[in-house]
């Protein structure tokens, strides 16, 4: 939680807690949870002294990992706003592109972390994201690459397509 | 609240298994779709689980990043392409093939009736220049279709085939297409989008759509009419001259209220060179009989020498009063020359407001004459809101003291927005 936005000239925040499948709570601002597609559908309904979420399938690592990116995408877009606002020229959005970039460049295991919490929680950026990536390691690889980077074992009888 | 979907568990540390394998169906074929298919069939060699993965993609696009210099060769080309339709299973919604098949290729007539057997909703065929392709009718039986890509084909929907329900974007680029066909098109479908880049064989447009929000012209045409457009948000019109003489004279109106009158709506506004020289052989009133009440974003391709040019552009101008940007391309055509005393920029009184919110100019091709000059000084005195003026020279117009005495005359011309600055390149 490195990267939020300075709050100190805004009213104070709302907050919900996000809690991951090994028990940590994480209190976020309620605009960066809102992220999540799950969380924003049913949330009026949901009282505002229980605004709690147990993330079964999303262990903390994850989580941190998966807050870092809704809180940066949070305050780059306000900042992108304001600047087409004053109509000042800014590089916003390739920034946020390059954050993203370097947000994705992880090992399999995390990748494939970050994509399941993802999906669960309907962050569509970052699904979108995190699929592409999988995508880019497929693209041009051989399926002897594939199978090494993806740990997938080979039990093929005969490879029909290999020959290609 | 947020429910159980996974129950396999995550934060387990899995180094060394394969958990790709076991992502739900649904993320593997949006993963697949973002791999060219080339690589998607590979993944077949994978393991047995893999074997069969690829056949549920739900879209299939050969285009130049799938197909390999090796398998441009038509025939092996068409073989790959069977190939993967033939095992492809159950539903598809999207089927595009660009750049590298030839029209003679009679491959595609049974792709197409296979892609209708899957419901497709979306089909791009991108043929290479040269003979067109001749689409099939069984196109037309492809009911589900929502999104139609042509490019070099030709185009004729028979007049006992039903014409598309679903659809939503047609798209065509160099396809030869009949009046009768582009009009039965439109019509009973939830058309948005209409493109028709150098496309012929037509000479009239009646745009009767009402859902349509983006429309874009670039062919021959004689005549158009927005008969039913009131969605219509973005519209970018070059009606380039007929080839043959064949088209009876536009007799719908001489008014360019009547003409412009299905425009209404719109957000943004391009005007090229030709339609501009269309709407300025109309009668020219003053101001429209309606405003633009949305338009913000305004492009036009103009002779400033040419004097009814320049009052249809005051006409528009004065009619669009919450343009915000707007672009204006100077071209010249030499016949007709503007005497000093038709400059119509000159004599507007100041009281009058036009550009009330305009804020940032363009003007390209400047070529320095009295005309675009006037032009400019007009701008600068009403825009009171006015952020920026970009001038490009026209690359015609030597550097040096030409460009000089321009620059001067120009540097005295008052300003109404204190903030207004002229950047000159080119």
């Amino acid at each position: 939680m490195k990267d939020s936005f300075n709050p100190s000239i805004e009213p104070p925040k709302k907050t919900v807690t996000l809690v991951s499948s090994d028990g940590y709570d994480f209190e976020v601002e309620e605009e960066v949870a809102l992220e999540s597609q799950v969380i924003k559908d049913g949330f009026e309904d949901k009282a505002v002294d229980d605004r709690e979420y147990l993330l079964f399938n999303v262990h903390s690592d994850t989580l941190e990992l998966i807050i870092k990116y809704c809180e940066k995408h949070v305050s780059s877009r306000k900042s992108i706003s304001a600047a087409a606002a004053s109509s000042s020229s800014s590089n916003g959005e390739e920034a946020l592109k390059e954050w993203d970039e370097h947000f994705i460049s992880v090992d399999t295991n995390t990748l494939y972390d970050i994509l399941m919490a993802a999906d669960y929680l309907n962050i569509k950026s970052l699904l979108d994201l995190a699929i592409q990536k999988v995508a880019d390691t497929i693209h041009g690889r051989s399926p002897e690459q594939i199978r090494k980077k993806f740990n997938i074992e080979n039990d093929s009888i005969i490879d029909p397509w290999a020959s290609e | 609240m947020v429910g159980e979907r996974f129950t396999n568990q995550m934060g387990v540390c899995l180094q060394g298994t394969d958990r790709i394998t076991s992502l739900p169906t649904e993320l593997v074929n949006k993963i697949l779709t973002l791999v060219p298919i080339r690589d998607v069939v590979r993944t077949s060699a994978l393991s047995r689980k893999w074997r069969y993965k690829w056949m549920y993609i739900p879209e299939i696009v050969f285009d130049a990043r799938s197909i390999p210099p090796s398998i441009q060769e038509q025939r092996n080309l068409a073989d790959s392409v069977n190939h993967v339709l033939s095992l492809h299973y159950g539903r598809l919604n999207k089927f595009g093939m660009s750049g590298y098949l030839v029209s003679s290729c009679n491959d595609v007539d049974r792709w197409i009736l296979l892609l209708c057997r899957k419901s497709v909703k979306m089909i791009i065929l991108d043929f290479p220049q040269g003979d067109r392709y001749k689409v099939p009718s069984s196109l037309f039986s492809c009911q589900k279709l929502e999104l139609l890509k042509l490019h070099c084909s030709i185009l004729n929907l028979p007049s006992h085939a039903k014409c598309f329900e679903n659809l939503v974007d047609l798209d065509l680029c160099q396809v030869t297409l009949t009046n009768e066909t582009i009009a039965r098109l439109m019509v009973n479908c939830p058309l948005q989008k209409l493109i028709l880049t150098y496309c012929d064989g037509f000479t009239r447009l009646n745009i009767c759509a009402p859902n349509l929000i983006i429309f874009v012209l670039c062919s021959p045409c004689g005549s158009i009419y927005f008969d039913n457009t009131p969605q219509l948000r973005s519209a970018n019109i070059e009606m380039l001259p007929l080839v043959s003489e064949a088209s009876l004279p536009d007799q719908i109106t001489n008014r360019l209220d009547v003409r412009l009158t299905g425009l209404i709506n719109v957000q943004e506004l391009y005007i090229c060179k030709n339609f501009m020289e269309i709407l300025a052989a109309h009668v020219i009133p003053e101001r429209l009989c309606f405003t633009y009440h949305i338009l913000t974003t305004m492009s036009l391709v103009m002779n400033f020498a040419n004097p009814k040019q320049n009052s249809t552009a005051l006409c528009l101008f004065r009619s669009s009063p919450y343009l915000l940007s707007l672009c204006v391309t100077s071209v010249s055509s030499g016949q007709i020359t503007l005497l000093d005393d038709d400059n119509i920029w000159e004599p507007i009184p100041d009281e009058e407001i036009i550009f009330a919110r305009l804020k940032n100019m363009v003007l390209n091709g400047f070529m320095g004459s009295q005309h675009e000059a006037s032009f400019v000084q007009f701008v600068l005195r009403s825009a009171v809101m006015l952020h920026t003026i970009r001038i490009t020279w026209d690359a015609t117009v030597e550097k040096g003291t030409k460009r000089m005495d321009t620059l001067e005359d120009m540097m005295q011309f008052c300003r109404a927005s204190p903030r207004a600055r002229v950047i000159f390149s080119g």
